[in-house]
């Protein structure tokens, strides 16, 4: 167990490296930003009902993939204590997060056909995104955050893919939501 | 659950150790996310799914869908099929160990996605196996009235076809021309039409032409046209630039179009029609289209027309789509002039600018009789006029006139033209000019037949002493002026006066320096023994004045307050109440604690005195009963 974990430091430490200041030395608006997380959370459990009711299939192979999927991790500091040190790793994470998944909502897999129902939200999380992602914007240049790898997919394909990103969107902003409230409560000045 | 209690154990008191926290939080992250780890914008199949016949298909076939799982670690327990997403999921039949099948009868949908999962032996989730789209549709019919055209200046050759019914799967299309000169073929491809380059035929002018079409189900080819390019030019599109309803005869509206086509000879149509029906009149004519053209119609008035022309060049097959649609009111026939000289109505040039409405109202009549009109006037004026020309002879030729009327006296009897009667034998007269000379006499009532004297209207302004003020004063014994002057001797003077402000040309029947206002006259007139010493028509006359101005001054009660005050009657009770808001110090009649008090509730707010001071009225109330008694 814990020699698994000193792996999966290890595997952290080049993402901690990343880490640079957010939105400066200030602070952001942490109630803003849980009011904005609390939205996207409702939003991301309404876009897509069958992402919430039905289990996917699981896929051969999930287990040895790890591609480029921006993931909060012990090391980001999202912690009651990293937050009380640093808030600045922990909201890079969240502000890479979402920049990600904002892409992800604007590519073919929600785009294109069957039209994702009910329509018009993944418009409102794309925007919702947007929005969450402005109040983190880190100022100064930044390295590009991560961009999803994109192929044209197959309208059977879709159905699919929208269930995974969008539980992979929910349990994101869960736990963005979960840092933002502890910042409203605790370390707003 | 587990994961939402992870999710919930995420912040925990801090007074527990930091590195177990992190450690936990990080076990649990990996938990969290590590179910989509393998790629969130990909598909990973475990085997392979295929349709049987394949995936594209004619509508309405029974279709069978097979599904092999290949997975290393999965031992299919079942293979079930879901179409749509999840919402619908059938349990495939199972041919052998890994390989299932459904059938799906009569499909008919043009499209859908399928996708198979299997029940592996040791899992709870089931696994994906692979999934698939299926297409559905009609080979294609037939292209048919294939048309190929050049718009002038193009440079394109322009080709369309009917394709038939929707295929409801892709289906190309492809235009293939040969040349009747040198036998060469090209082939272009298209969708719904085909816009080829003249450059791009093969040499020659004169070509076949056909339309193949062609999808996963089937190909097609329309007939072949034979194509001439000399004639499939259609002109260069025309323009309405104008309408216009000119004056004529009768009123006619006139089309201005024109079109920068190079083409000699063209044949045009142009048609109207009015906006209320939409049923179009077509008018064909041949024309050369070097000058702009003109088309007149004789439209009906105050009706919205709708413009629009189309050519072809003559002799030819292609036409022009019409024109844009040109909008044009015809004026109203009440706007038409009916001129002098029974001309009929004419209006100056445009629809904007009439020249005016003369006479009756041509509208109000019967629209199918305007010609019949036009000629009875015509008749009509052409009588007046010749009337008009022999009475001024008559009149202004003196001769003819005593000629004219000898000849008349002539004819009639004597006692037609005697004067009668004889007044010089009157009894009646002679006893009236008796009369006179006794009513000569008394010079007093002679002024009565004296016509008044008549002066220009002007406006003088008062002198000072004779403000309204004073003037008030002068009229609170009005009344009994008014009454002395009833009954002293009086009489009407047409003569202004000179000390108002606005002289009207009548004269008071009261004596000049009594200035009885409005109401004063009012009750003047009201007195029953008033006599007039004049004759009954005009003491009539005067009463009547005397109740115009009345009227005109009632309604100055909202003039100067000062006169309207000095009346009497209603009037001083006006001048009582007038006067309780003029600047005379008013005794108060509340007491002095009630008014301090309501000073003190206008100075305080309610939650200091929240209630009101009624034991104050209270005892004032009981302390002026008491003085009663």
């Amino acid at each position: 167990m814990l020699g698994g974990t000193a792996v999966m430091l290890l595997l952290l430490l080049p993402w901690a490296a990343q880490a640079r200041a957010v939105s400066g030395s200030s602070s952001p608006s942490w109630a803003q930003c849980q009011r904005l997380s609390r939205k996207l959370c409702t939003l991301a459990w309404s876009a897509h009902p069958s992402a919430g009711h039905v289990d996917p299939p699981r896929e051969e192979g999930d287990e040895e993939n790890t591609d480029g999927v921006p993931h909060i991790r012990c090391g980001d500091g999202c912690d009651p204590q990293g937050l009380k040190d640093s808030s600045r790793f922990c909201l890079q994470r969240i502000y890479q997060g979402l920049v990600f998944y904002q892409k992800l909502l604007g590519s073919d897999i929600f785009t294109g056909d069957p039209a994702l129902l009910p329509d018009g939200l993944a418009g409102q999380l794309q925007a919702s995104l947007l929005r969450l992602s402005q109040l983190l914007q880190p100022e100064g240049p930044q390295r590009e955050p991560q961009t999803p790898s994109l192929s044209p997919s197959q309208p059977w394909q879709r159905l699919l893919l929208r269930v995974k990103i969008l539980r992979s969107l929910q349990a994101f902003v869960a736990v963005a939501a979960r840092v933002f409230g502890h910042g409203a409560a605790n370390l707003s000045p | 659950l587990q994961r939402e209690d992870l999710i919930k154990g995420f912040f925990l008191p801090s007074g527990m150790n930091q590195v177990a926290i992190q450690l936990e939080v990080l076990i649990t992250l990996y938990v969290l996310f590590s179910w989509c780890h393998g790629g969130i914008t990909n598909i990973n199949c475990s085997g392979s799914i295929w349709v049987e016949p394949p995936t594209i298909f004619k509508m309405g076939t029974n279709i069978s869908v097979y599904c092999q799982a290949a997975g290393k670690n999965c031992q299919p327990r079942s293979l079930y099929l879901c179409k749509n997403g999840v919402t619908e999921r059938f349990r495939m039949s199972r041919i052998n160990r890994t390989t299932a099948r459904h059938w799906l009868r009569n499909f008919r949908e043009p499209h859908a996605s399928v996708f198979c999962t299997a029940a592996c032996l040791g899992r709870l989730q089931e696994t994906l196996v692979c999934g698939q789209d299926i297409f559905s549709g009609y080979p294609p019919d037939a292209p048919r009235e294939v048309t190929c055209a050049i718009r002038e200046y193009s440079g394109r050759m322009t080709c369309s076809w009917a394709a038939g019914r929707p295929t409801h799967v892709d289906t190309e299309f492809a235009v293939r021309v040969k040349s009747l000169e040198t036998g060469e073929e090209r082939r272009y491809l298209a969708s719904s039409s085909a816009n080829i380059s003249t450059q791009a035929l093969p040499a020659g002018g004169e070509y076949w032409v056909w339309v193949q079409a062609a999808n996963a189900l089937g190909t097609e080819e329309s007939k072949p046209s034979r194509v001439r390019l000399d004639d499939i030019v259609i002109p260069s599109a025309s323009v309405i630039s104008r309408v216009e309803t000119l004056n004529a005869t009768a009123p006619k509206t006139v089309v201005h179009w024109e079109s920068d086509t190079a083409l000699q000879r063209l044949s045009c149509e142009v048609r109207h029609a009015a906006a209320a029906n939409r049923t179009w009149t077509v008018t064909e004519f041949d024309t050369n289209l070097t000058y702009p053209q003109q088309s007149e119609f004789f439209l009906e008035p105050d009706v919205n027309y709708t413009f629009q022309v189309r050519c072809r060049e003559a002799g030819k097959r292609y036409w022009q789509p019409w024109s844009a649609p040109f909008h044009h009111k015809t004026p109203d026939a009440g706007d038409w002039v009916w001129a002098p000289w029974g001309s009929p109505p004419c209006r100056a040039s445009s629809s904007t600018a009439l020249v005016g409405l003369v006479g009756a109202d041509p509208a109000a009549r019967p629209k199918g009789n305007r010609r019949q009109d036009v000629g009875l006037l015509s008749g009509m004026v052409f009588f007046a006029v010749t009337l008009s020309i022999l009475s001024l002879i008559g009149i202004f030729n003196r001769s003819l006139r005593s000629g004219i009327k000898r000849k008349i006296l002539l004819l009639i009897p004597a006692w037609l033209h005697e004067e009668i009667p004889h007044m010089e034998n009157s009894s009646v007269v002679k006893m009236l000019q008796e009369k006179h000379e006794f009513v000569n006499n008394n010079s007093s009532e002679q002024v009565l037949y004296v016509d008044p004297t008549i002066t220009e209207i002007t406006e003088v302004l008062p002198p000072e002493e004779r403000k309204p003020a004073s003037y008030r004063e002068e009229m609170n014994t009005g009344a009994q002026d008014a009454k002395a002057s009833a009954f002293a001797p009086s009489t009407v003077v047409y003569i202004p006066d000179l000390t108002s402000g606005y002289k009207p040309q009548i004269s008071s029947f009261l004596s000049a320096g009594n200035h009885v206002s409005s109401r004063r006259s009012a009750r003047v007139r009201r007195y029953p023994q008033f006599t007039l010493p004049v004759s009954s028509v005009n003491s009539l006359s005067n009463t009547l004045i005397l109740e115009e101005l009345s009227l005109i001054l009632d309604q100055g009660e909202c003039g100067p307050p000062d006169t309207r005050n000095s009346a009497e009657g209603e009037s001083s009770l006006l001048l009582e109440n007038d006067s309780a808001s003029d600047a005379i110090p008013e005794q108060t009649v509340l007491p002095d604690e009630f008014v301090s008090c309501l000073g003190i509730v206008d100075e305080e707010l309610p939650s200091l005195n929240p209630y009101f001071p009624q034991n104050i009225l209270e005892s004032h109330f009981n302390r002026i009963s008491l003085l009663e008694k």
